[in-house]
Formats: C-alpha cells, sequence, structure tokens
C-alpha cells in the first residue's frame, strides 16, 4: 500500500465496490493517468461475477476472463486498493471531499501474507471458500486468483488463536489487528455497491431452504464451477446422486408484489437462465433433459434473441410458458415434483425433476441503503439509486456518481458500458497525472541474450480442473525435462495466479533461464501477463512461448485422454522447437494526435463529442445530414414522461456553440487510413461535396440505427394504421387525436425478430405501453389490445407495464407463425387474433392501430463505413465489438470505439451511457504521450529485394513503397504486423519479426515430428 | 369451443369485473393478471367444465359475462385459496367466484348447497342436517357420559351446554354429532388437557355455513347474527368456529 500523504491531495476519485463496475470504472480511470482510490468490504474484489462458472453468450469461463482484468487493477500504479473497507461519512462537495473510510481487521499482514495456505490446511474444518454451499471458515479466499491474493480471518470463528498464529510460516497473522479509521481526500466519488440476491425463503411454494434439491441459480453456478465445492461436479444435494431433469422456474423475486418479491424485472435472469441450461446440455448432452418455465423470455440484448433461439434448436433446452405453482417432494419419492399448466387447454400436467433451480432476482441491500442514506445519495421506491432522466450515472449529489446493479438491475456489458461512463463522468473533476516514472531501478535491467546456448524453462498450468483432469501434468512436466536445452520443467498450478506468476519469475533469475515456454491457456487473454513476468525476471518479452494446451486440447479433447496426453507432448515439444529461435525484440514507440473524429450526430455523437471537448480535446463532429439529433428528433417524450424536445435543444445548442468542437454537417465519409493515434480520414463536405481531410488520434462511431417501417399491416396503405414513434408525434402534437378513439390495437415485434432482422429492438414494448398510457390519459374510456409475443419492459419498466394492465389494457399474446390479421373496414380496421388463454379469436373493430415497428441497422451506411474504415459488422448489420462481454465499446480495431444504436438498439439514456463510455474509453487513449506499436512488423532485406512491387500491391494498408534506393521499405511505424507482404514476397525478402521462417519452420517440425515416448 | 370470433367493438361497456372491484380492496388487483397459469398450475379445479381460474379471470378481463355468470365451474371451486396465495399480482380470484356465483338465480344453484342453506335457515341451531337444540343436547351428554366411563384418565373432562361466562364458545360442525359422535372428543380432551374454559351452546352452536358458499349475503348475515347472538347471550369472551 503507497503511503497516507498521497491521500491528501484532491486529484482522485473514490471508488466505493470492487465487483465488475468498480474494478472497470477504475481501470478506465487508471488507463487515462487519473488517480483512484478502490474500496470493498470484502477481502478481495471481484464481486459476484467471479462467483459465477460461465457468461453469456460467448460461454466463457469467467475467471478467465476476469482474471487479467483482476490482476491488472492490483499492478497499475494509479489505483489504491483497499479492500475490507468502508465508507463511513461523506463530506465537502464535487471537487473537495473527504471520505471517511474504515478498514475492517484483516488479521493478516499483507506484506508478509504468501498465501502458502498453510492456515487453511491445519484449519480445514471451518475453511469457507464458496458463500452460500458451504460453512464458515477463519480464513477465506474465495478463488485462485484471488486480488489482494492473501487470505483472511474470521477471528470469531477461531477458537485457538495461538495455534493459528503459530501455524503460519510468514508469521503473518496478527491477533490484536483492529479497525483502522482514516479520512482521505477525493474531488469525485463512483457508487459500485451491487446487488444482493432475493432469497427465496419467503416464497415457500418453492420449498426453498426445505428441499436441498432446490437451488438458487448462483448455488447452481458455484456447483458447476471448477472452483466451486463439488469441483465442478453437479450432483443433487440431497443424495449425492447425478441428475437427469433439471428444470429452471424464472422470475423468483421479481416481477411480484406478494412476500417480499420485488416488483421491477430484474433483467438478467432469462439470459442466465438459458447460458446454465446450455452449458449443462453441453456438458451432459443427451442424458440430461433442461426445462424452462417462464411468463417473458426477455433476450433484449445484442444478439440475445440468436442465443435463445441456438438454445431451443441446436441445445434442444425446452420453453414452458407456465408459471408453476410449487414445487414439493411427495412422500417416497426421490424427485421434485412441478405442476403446472399448459396453455393450449386447461389441463394441469405434472412432471417430475432432480433440481430445480429458481432463476432469483437482484435487490439492494439494507446496508448499501444505509450508505447511500449516510452520503445523501437519494433512492428510488426500489431502493436503487435514484438518477436523472437522460442521465443514468448521475446521482443527486453533484460530484457521485454510480454504475452497476444499484442504478438498476443489469447485465455484465451493460455494467461495463456504465462503469465507463461513471469514470468519464467522475474524471471531469480531476487532473490527469503523469505517470510517476517508473523508476528503474527497482525492475532488473533486460539481460542480452544473444549467443548463450538455450535454457529454456517449460511451466505448465493445470488450470484447475481445465487442463489437469484431461492431461497428466507431472508426466508431461518429466517428459519435457528431457528434451534438449530444457534446464527445468514443472507443473505450476494455476499459473496465472500471483504464487506461481512469484515463483516462475524467481526460478528464470535463479537458473539463469534465457527461453521460457507456459503450457496453459490462451495467448489471446494471457500473453501479456506471461510478457511483462519475463521483463520482469529480466528477459527480453518475446523470448516467450505459449502452448495453449487447454482451449486447443484438453477442452476439445476431453473424452479422449489418452491421445490428449500424446498431443499435449507434442505441443510442447513444438513450443521448446520453437522458442530457440525466438529473439529479442524492441516495441516501437509514436507520438500522437489527440484530437478525436465522431461520426454520427445524434444525440450519443453529440454526447460523445461534448464530454471529450469538456476534458481539453478538440473534436470533429460529422453529421451526413443538415441537422443534429437523429432519431431524437422524432420523440417528444420518454416512458416517464420526460420532454426529450427539450433536452435535444438544448444538447444541440451546446454541440454547435462549443469552442472545441466543431460540426461538420453533410460530410460523406470516403477515405480513411492511418492508425491509433495518428488517422486521417477525408470525407465529401456540404452541397458542393468539397473533399476535406481529418487528423485525428481517434474515432467514435455514433451512426445510429434507423427506425423501422415495414409495409406489414397495411402501414402506409391505411390513415388508422401509424407506428408507434407516429402515435408518439401525434399524440403529443394534436390534443384531440385520441378523443374518438374506442378501440386501439398495438402490435409488437413488427419487422423485429424474424428473418431478415432477428433481434429484437428493445425498446418497442416501452413504447407501447408509453403510447398506452398517454391514449388513456386523453381518454379512459379506450379500448387498448396490445399483442406481442413477450413482454420485454426489463427493469423499471416493469411498473409502467403493470400500471398499463391497471388501467385496463389488455394484452394477449400471439405466436410468431400465427400473426394477427389486419382487414381496412372503412375509416377503421379490423384486427383478428386468437386468445391463447381462452382458445378463440378476437375481432376488434379498431379506429387505430399502431404497429411497434422498432429499429433496423442502417445498413448501408455501416456497409460503406466497415469497409473505409476496415470494422467488422454482426449479420444483421450492427457494428461489432471487440468482446461482447467485456469490452462493449471497444471495437475490434484499436482507437475505434462505438455507442449508441449502431451498436444494438437502445433507449437514449442507454445510448447517452454509451456515448459517455467511448468517451472514456477513448481518453484511456488519448491520455497517452505515445502508442506502443508492438513489434510484429514486417522487415525487408534489401539485399534479398527485386523491386518488384509484389508487397506494395498486396499489403491492405498501402505501407509499403520503394524507396530511393530502390527496394521496398516498410515504415515500422505505419505496418499492422498481419504478414500477407511476408507471405507474398516471392524473393522471401520480407520477415514478419517474432514469426520468422526459422521459427515458424522449427515450431512446425516440432509439431510434426513423431516424439512419441 | 365457438367458432365465431369474439367482437370487440364501439364504446366500451361496464363489466362485471368492474363492478367487483368496487367491491374489493385494491379491486382484487384484478386487471393485473400476467396470464403466467400459476393459479390454473395449482388449482383443484382446472380442467373441469374445460375451465380454469386464468381462462375464468380472461373471461372477466374481455367482458365476457353471459359466460362468466353461467359456467358451472364456480360450483367447483372450494374456496381453498390456492391461487390467490402463490399469485404473482396477489389477484383475488377466489373473490370474484363468488360474485359469480351470486349471478346466478338462487333456485338455480346446486341443490346440494342450496338444501344445506336452507336447513340451517330454518333452525336457531344453525344446522345444516337439521339437527335441533335436544338433539345436539343429547347427542353430547350421551357421548361424554360414555368417555368418562371407559376412560378413567377423562372422568372428570366437560363439555358444558349454555354455560354462561365461558372464556370459549365452541361451535360444532353438525357432521359429528349427526354422523360421527366420537369425532367431537379429541377436540374435547386437548381443551380438557389445556385446561380451557369452554361451553357449547344449544342455539347458533353449528359450525358450517352453506349460505356463505351457495353466495347468499342476506342468508349468510343471518346465519352469523344468529350465532354472534348465541355467543352474545352467554357472555362469553370469544367465539371459537372450527370450521
Amino acid at each position: 500500500m503507497k503511503t497516507t500523504d498521497r491521500f491528501q491531495s484532491e486529484d482522485r476519485v473514490l471508488v466505493i465496490g470492487g465487483g465488475i463496475g468498480g474494478i472497470k470504472t477504475a481501470l478506465d480511470l487508471a488507463e487515462a493517468q487519473k488517480q483512484v482510490i478502490l474500496v470493498d468490504k470484502a477481502n478481495a474484489i471481484g464481486g459476484l461475477m467471479t462467483l459465477l462458472d460461465r457468461t453469456f453468450p460467448t460461454n466463457n469461463c469467467d475467471l478467465c476472463t476476469v482474471s487479467p482484468t483482476l490482476s491488472e487493477t492490483s499492478r497499475s500504479q494509479y489505483i489504491d486498493l483497499m479492500p475490507l473497507t468502508r465508507l463511513i461519512q461523506l463530506t465537502g462537495e464535487a471537487g473537495n471531499f473527504t471520505a471517511t473510510l474504515a478498514t475492517a481487521p484483516r488479521y493478516i499482514d499483507l506484506n508478509r501474507c504468501t498465501a502458502c495456505g498453510e492456515c487453511h490446511r491445519q484449519f480445514p474444518e471451518c475453511v469457507n471458500f464458496n458463500p452460500g454451499l458451504d460453512h464458515r471458515a477463519p480464513t477465506c479466499m474465495r478463488y485462485p486468483q484471488a486480488t489482494p491474493q492473501a487470505y483472511s480471518i474470521a477471528i470469531d470463528q477461531c477458537r485457538d488463536i495461538g495455534a493459528l498464529s503459530a501455524c503460519c510460516p510468514a508469521d503473518a497473522i496478527l491477533p490484536r489487528d483492529s479497525e483502522n479509521r482514516f479520512d482521505i481526500h477525493a474531488a469525485s466519488v463512483v457508487l459500485a455497491p451491487g446487488a444482493s440476491i432475493f432469497d427465496p425463503k419467503n416464497l415457500d411454494c418453492f420449498s426453498y431452504g426445505t428441499e436441498p434439491d432446490v437451488l438458487t441459480s448462483l448455488e447452481y453456478e458455484r456447483m458447476m464451477s471448477a472452483s466451486g465445492p463439488t469441483q465442478g461436479k453437479l450432483v443433487c444435494p440431497s443424495d449425492g446422486r447425478t441428475p437427469e431433469k433439471i428444470a429452471w422456474i424464472q422470475c423468483v423475486g421479481s416481477r411480484g408484489m406478494q412476500k417480499g418479491a420485488a416488483s421491477y424485472c430484474s433483467s438478467v435472469c432469462c439470459m442466465f437462465a438459458i447460458k446454465e441450461a446450455i452449458v449443462t446440455k453441453e456438458r451432459f448432452k443427451d442424458s440430461m433433459e433442461t426445462t424452462v418455465f417462464y411468463m417473458d423470455m426477455r433476450t433484449f440484448g445484442k444478439d440475445y434473441e440468436g442465443y435463445y433461439e441456438r438454445s431451443r434448436k441446436d441445445y434442444g433446452v425446452q420453453f414452458v410458458r407456465s408459471r408453476p405453482h410449487s414445487v414439493f417432494r411427495k412422500p417416497g419419492d426421490t424427485q421434485l415434483t412441478i405442476t403446472y399448466a399448459s396453455v393450449e387447454d386447461s389441463t394441469l400436467n405434472q412432471e417430475h425433476f432432480d433440481l430445480v433451480v429458481l432463476a432469483t432476482g437482484f435487490q439492494i441491500s439494507e446496508d448499501v441503503r444505509e450508505l447511500a442514506k449516510q452520503i445523501g445519495v437519494d433512492l428510488n421506491c426500489h431502493g436503487f439509486a435514484q438518477t436523472p432522466a437522460f442521465h443514468s450515472s448521475e446521482t443527486s449529489r453533484p460530484g457521485v456518481y454510480v454504475c452497476g446493479m444499484f442504478e438498476s438491475p443489469k447485465d455484465i456489458p451493460e455494467t461495463m458500458i456504465q462503469a465507463s461512463a461513471a469514470a468519464c463522468r467522475a474524471s471531469a473533476h480531476v487532473q490527469a497525472k503523469q505517470a510517476e516514472d517508473a523508476s528503474d531501478t527497482d525492475i532488473i535491467p533486460e539481460r542480452d541474450v544473444t549467443g548463450e546456448e538455450p535454457r529454456i524453462g517449460v511451466f505448465i498450468c493445470d488450470c484447475g480442473e481445465n487442463i489437469g483432469s484431461v492431461i497428466d501434468v507431472p508426466g508431461l512436466a518429466a517428459y519435457a525435462k528431457t528434451f534438449p536445452g530444457v534446464v527445468t520443467a514443472e507443473g505450476v498450478g494455476h499459473g496465472c495466479s500471483r504464487e506461481s506468476m512469484n515463483h516462475i519469475e524467481q526460478t528464470i533469475i535463479d537458473q539463469k533461464l534465457n527461453r521460457v515456454v507456459i503450457g496453459g491457456c490462451s495467448p489471446r487473454t494471457h500473453e501479456t501477463r506471461f510478457q511483462d513476468l519475463l521483463r520482469r525476471a529480466g528477459l527480453n518479452r518475446y523470448l516467450l512461448e505459449m502452448a495453449n494446451l487447454r482451449d486447443q486440447n484438453a477442452w476439445v479433447h476431453a473424452n479422449q485422454p489418452a491421445e490428449a496426453n500424446i498431443n499435449a507432448r507434442q505441443m510442447i515439444w513444438a513450443a521448446v522447437s520453437s522458442v530457440k529461435k525466438a529473439r529479442a525484440l524492441s516495441d516501437n514507440h509514436l507520438s500522437i494526435n489527440t484530437d478525436v473524429l465522431v461520426v454520427g450526430g445524434g444525440v450519443t455523437g453529440m454526447t460523445a463529442a461534448i464530454r471529450l471537448a469538456d476534458q481539453g480535446y478538440k473534436v470533429f463532429l460529422a453529421e451526413r445530414r443538415s441537422m443534429l439529433g437523429g432519431t431524437a428528433n422524432l420523440i417528444r417524450s420518454t416512458l416517464e414522461g420526460d420532454d426529450v424536445q427539450s433536452f435535444v435543444r438544448d444538447l444541440k445548442a451546446r454541440t454547435l456553440a462549443h469552442s472545441r468542437i466543431q460540426v461538420i454537417f453533410n460530410a460523406f465519409i470516403v477515405d480513411h487510413s492511418g492508425m491509433p493515434g495518428m488517422f486521417q480520414t477525408g470525407m465529401q463536405v456540404g452541397p458542393r461535396m468539397f473533399y476535406r481531410q481529418i487528423r485525428h488520434g481517434v474515432t467514435i462511431m455514433s451512426t445510429g440505427a434507423l427506425p423501422n417501417r415495414p409495409t406489414d399491416f397495411l402501414l402506409g396503405s391505411h390513415a388508422a394504421v401509424m407506428t408507434q414513434l407516429d402515435a408518439d408525434a401525434l399524440l403529443a402534437d394534436s390534443p384531440r387525436a385520441a378523443s374518438g378513439w374506442n378501440n386501439v390495437v398495438m402490435i409488437q415485434c413488427v419487422g423485429s425478430r424474424q428473418p431478415g432482422n432477428p433481434n429484437c429492438s428493445r425498446v418497442c414494448c416501452q413504447a407501447a405501453i408509453k403510447n398506452a398510457l398517454k391514449i388513456l390519459e386523453k381518454n379512459p374510456e379506450t379500448r387498448i389490445f396490445i399483442l406481442y409475443r413477450d413482454m420485454r419492459t426489463y427493469g423499471f419498466q416493469e411498473d409502467y407495464y403493470r400500471m398499463a394492465r391497471e388501467k385496463g389494457v389488455i394484452f394477449v399474446r400471439y405466436e410468431r407463425e400465427s400473426p394477427p390479421t389486419v382487414q381496412a373496414a372503412g375509416t377503421q380496421v379490423a384486427v383478428i387474433f386468437p386468445d391463447p388463454v381462452l382458445g378463440r379469436s378476437i375481432s376488434v373493430t379498431a379506429d387505430a392501430l399502431l404497429l411497434s415497428t422498432g429499429f433496423i441497422s442502417d445498413d448501408e451506411s455501416t456497409e460503406d463505413l466497415s469497409a473505409i474504415f476496415k470494422l467488422t459488422r454482426t449479420p444483421d448489420g450492427y457494428f461489432l465489438e471487440d468482446h461482447i462481454k467485456l469490452r462493449p465499446v471497444d471495437l475490434s480495431r484499436p482507437g475505434f470505439y462505438l455507442a449508441g444504436t449502431a451498436h444494438s438498439p437502445r433507449l437514449i439514456r442507454e445510448s447517452i451511457a454509451q456515448a459517455e463510455a467511448a468517451a472514456a474509453r477513448a481518453q484511456t487513449l488519448l491520455s497517452r504521450k505515445s502508442i506502443e506499436l508492438g513489434a510484429e512488423v514486417a522487415r525487408v532485406d534489401s539485399k534479398k529485394c527485386a523491386a518488384c512491387l509484389i508487397c506494395v500491391r498486396a499489403c491492405p494498408f498501402g505501407i509499403p513503397v520503394i524507396n530511393a534506393d530502390g527496394y521496398s521499405e516498410i515504415d515500422p511505424a505505419k505496418c499492422h504486423g498481419c504478414g500477407v507482404c511476408a507471405s507474398e514476397c516471392p524473393a522471401k525478402a520480407i520477415q514478419l519479426m517474432r514469426f520468422e521462417d526459422d521459427q515458424i519452420l522449427s515450431k512446425l517440425l516440432g509439431l510434426l515430428e513423431r516424439r512419441v515416448a | 369451443m365457438t367458432v365465431q370470433p369474439i367482437a370487440i367493438t364501439g364504446k366500451k361497456t361496464t363489466r362485471l369485473m368492474d363492478l367487483v372491484k368496487t367491491l374489493l380492496p385494491e379491486g382484487g388487483n384484478l386487471d393485473l393478471c400476467l396470464t403466467c397459469g400459476a393459479c390454473s398450475s395449482g388449482c383443484p379445479a382446472t380442467g373441469l367444465e374445460g375451465m380454469d381460474p386464468r381462462k375464468f379471470l380472461r373471461l372477466a378481463a374481455l367482458g365476457l359475462d353471459e359466460e362468466l355468470t353461467t359456467t358451472p365451474w364456480v360450483w367447483m371451486c372450494s374456496m381453498c385459496q390456492r391461487c390467490i396465495y402463490v399469485c404473482p399480482m396477489k389477484i383475488n380470484i377466489p373473490q370474484l367466484v363468488y360474485y359469480a356465483r351470486q349471478q346466478w338465480p338462487r333456485e338455480s344453484r346446486p341443490k346440494g348447497i342450496l338444501g344445506s342453506c336452507d336447513m340451517a335457515l330454518k333452525h336457531d341451531t344453525c344446522s345444516a342436517m337439521g339437527a335441533s337444540e335436544d338433539d345436539f343436547e343429547f347427542v353430547v351428554g350421551d357421548v361424554l357420559e360414555e368417555y368418562r366411563e371407559s376412560q378413567p384418565e377423562f372422568a372428570d373432562m366437560e363439555a358444558s351446554l349454555n354455560r354462561e361466562r365461558a372464556f370459549f364458545y365452541l361451535n360444532q360442525n353438525s357432521r359429528e354429532p349427526v354422523t360421527e359422535p366420537d369425532e367431537m372428543v379429541p377436540l374435547w380432551k386437548i381443551l380438557h388437557r389445556v385446561g380451557a374454559d369452554w361451553t357449547y351452546g344449544t342455539k347458533g352452536w353449528a359450525a358450517e355455513n352453506y349460505c356463505m358458499f351457495l353466495a347468499d349475503d342476506p342468508a349468510w348475515e343471518h346465519i352469523i347474527r344468529t350465532k354472534v347472538k348465541a355467543v352474545e347471550d352467554l357472555g362469553c369472551r370469544i367465539w371459537l368456529n372450527t370450521e
């Protein structure tokens, strides 16, 4: 921990809560060179996400995606991490807060603890790893990659403190440790305390707490997780048998009015239940039956509809639209019984299940409400942070921001977006601090290994069960030791845990290794960490080779262990062969242009522009039309009744008046080149299409989507038929609009959730409810029918859905296969549709038919822009971000960020959060003085070059030029390292550094040479 | 199943459900249905007469009052409250059933319930089986004597009738004294063991109230008032109705 006098400067942000949201906020701030204090009441950061087994929709192992992030947190020089710490009091004001913090005693000296686990081994009877499924413990570390990597002790659980203290070889136990209270200064605060999980004991009909085979989703996740209480073995807690039939029950503790349930929708349970069912099916195939009982399937996020479809079609997960009455075990039965009604006819079905998983929702705990009260942050009626209409990260106290579940229930991508948005807002109060030059004194200087005989160290991870359950790690290490050049080879458990990293580092130094092979996971997620390790140990970072034993072997060949073990030996041999040829390389650096190009001048683009301009950056805002505002120009009010037009007017005025924003109207982007930190984008501008080129360091894509307008259901050919957007304007602009409407019908999912536009448009359910309430406000006697496939009023929108029913709106479900029929009937239209509950047709003679047509991607312009900027798109024409879960606003091309409906359909408020997130992400690049280009660049051997021009033509980025000396020259600052030129060059004059021919050949040789012992 | 679509046209008309809403606290939440089916998933009467609670509520919501007030399903509901207990929206379906019953002409309601109500109305005992004051007094005395003799540990057990100022006034379902007299005894024993101060009365002793199930409000009220008067006349503190 750093010295406390640093805490007396105001130039820092205080982040409360070390879950995935708080971590993301802290990392974004740190990357933008702002000081952060991250406090968490738990003894290690990570929050809820580290308890999950896998996450949707990628079904990745959470620990693997999150743990590099967690360790980045601990090593970042801008972040002071304070575990076991609570915020007690907050005085002062934005820019100048004083926070009183209290750190609970850990009873362990962090500077001494090596996380060896001796205390844990000697007191196993009371060790707790997994909240919810096992017993309490004196020492508690939740998972092997925990940050900080140290245990903590629950002193009240310990009977013999003397013995416990004595068992620690590092003498790190402090029995007389006590709470430490202190004040720190901060310019702004971000609250990310998270939510807690509904306790389903109250809903006694589901027998939770009385039947051991009824679990919450989180308990199920823990059981499926390799670091969980059963090491990933799925069993029925009642008798240890392997289940064959599992049921999920949705909306437990959400969307209710009884027994402590919350009235809102918890937004994520549909997706996590589908994920749990898919992962279960993946593991058990046809020997497992999975059934999800649900009310409405709320898969409204980006590409979530496809995930839902795949779960049914590819995995055979069954979905039953029915809420079971109760779960019980009949006397003498081993299985649980569920009774449920079918919609098709009035019959009662009974089915037996081995496990029942309750998809429990989220609530804000008493202590978080207390914290909010303590620091003067208003809460809404559900106990979540009250935020203004359009700014989801602002609380009622200026300078205090919020992100994650505490604002509203949300999934990981939305949390990441809001966390970045909060970082953007909080950073406005703080000055960037130049990095204290990492004094070279505490880093070992890089050792020149040229000419040395290879001294290779091979370190093999078991990655818990991931590799260890298939591959014989000790055997493989012993085998690797026999390879020529290998000095040491050993198993290292979780190689990415701090303990193992330290061990590897020390081994490199002690054994004077000059090459390292890691047999473990994917270089994509972990290579940088091991490269950093090499550098710390005094080796050049490129003297590393990773063999991906997990993804490319153990995972895919889990059922053929014998062959997998042979394969593993071959993979290690290939890596050893390749690393022998590895050479020390140096990274290239460039100074950057800090101007910003924002493409698209809707609410999203304007917001991103203003946030960045306010931080001192010059912004070019290119809009292809002659006005700002985008789709928001068409919307009069929000569901909550806020005035959109006055908000948009104000935003436009601020954009146009801002001294650092230059708006370029009628701008059509025509060309683009360069690299992050030094882009050039050409556009044709104005009525006469003059060509203009902008130089900029980053690009924010906020080009939006289009309001969909299909010609279904007489839209465009009958005056009574209109879209929800039309109706919104009509109801706002014509006071007498609805007065003559006796009967109104609305149809949902028109043009969405169907081939051609397969995803959910997300905004239409709330738009229909908004207009229904507005019609009833004007004319309470109107009968309104809303025909829907699933009502997707997620989060607090559910309150408005209830309000609409309360006021008499009738909701009727339809299937995609049997849509309503619409016929003209004079000035009215006749709408005929089946009511699934009665099993009969209803015919409504409607005075108005409102179609929820939602969004469709702006396919033409995203196609053009993706070609010009070289960005990837989803099949339905939205831009595709780098990582759907953890990097939702970063595009895969560095220096490009994505926000608003160009990402996926979303509400104004959600677009604004994403715009601020993009601004925060952009600042992480802009705040650097220079950019590191990596060392993987093409290099030309001038002696071999025949100046044949093949590389000049082949390069997708136009980098090679034939220079005055008559040979091809490739600027390392511009080279993307793709290797196309190297493979095309007929004279073999071009080599791609790090992937030179001799390296590739020896790797291939290692892979193909028969070397099976 | 009707082939003709349900036609909805013109101005909104008042539904039976609108009237019922005015009678219930919070309107019984009748408009809040999510059609999730939790009610029908646990209703013992689901499937009878092609009806279930969700469908029944749907008829009401769509204003199909004719069918709502003529389906004999309402008489198969036992008012067990399993539906409202689990309903996420806490919708008072049992009360809707009750008011639907009320729409039936009295003479068309099920004979068994109707006959039992009418029988109870004829006597001050309120017995739906027509048991008189004398019958009750005899059976209680007879059974008590038998048990005192055959089970010496209960030799001093009491089952008093019309004892003024007893703490509890206990009702008794007619079926026991009329058909299964021995089944009265377990409760007596419990009350005896705990030293409860209780009495039966010859008036208003019958616990059952078929007039409630018949949805005949005036008759229901009459029965209740008769029983309350019996309790008050004896000056008892607590009226214990075991139904």
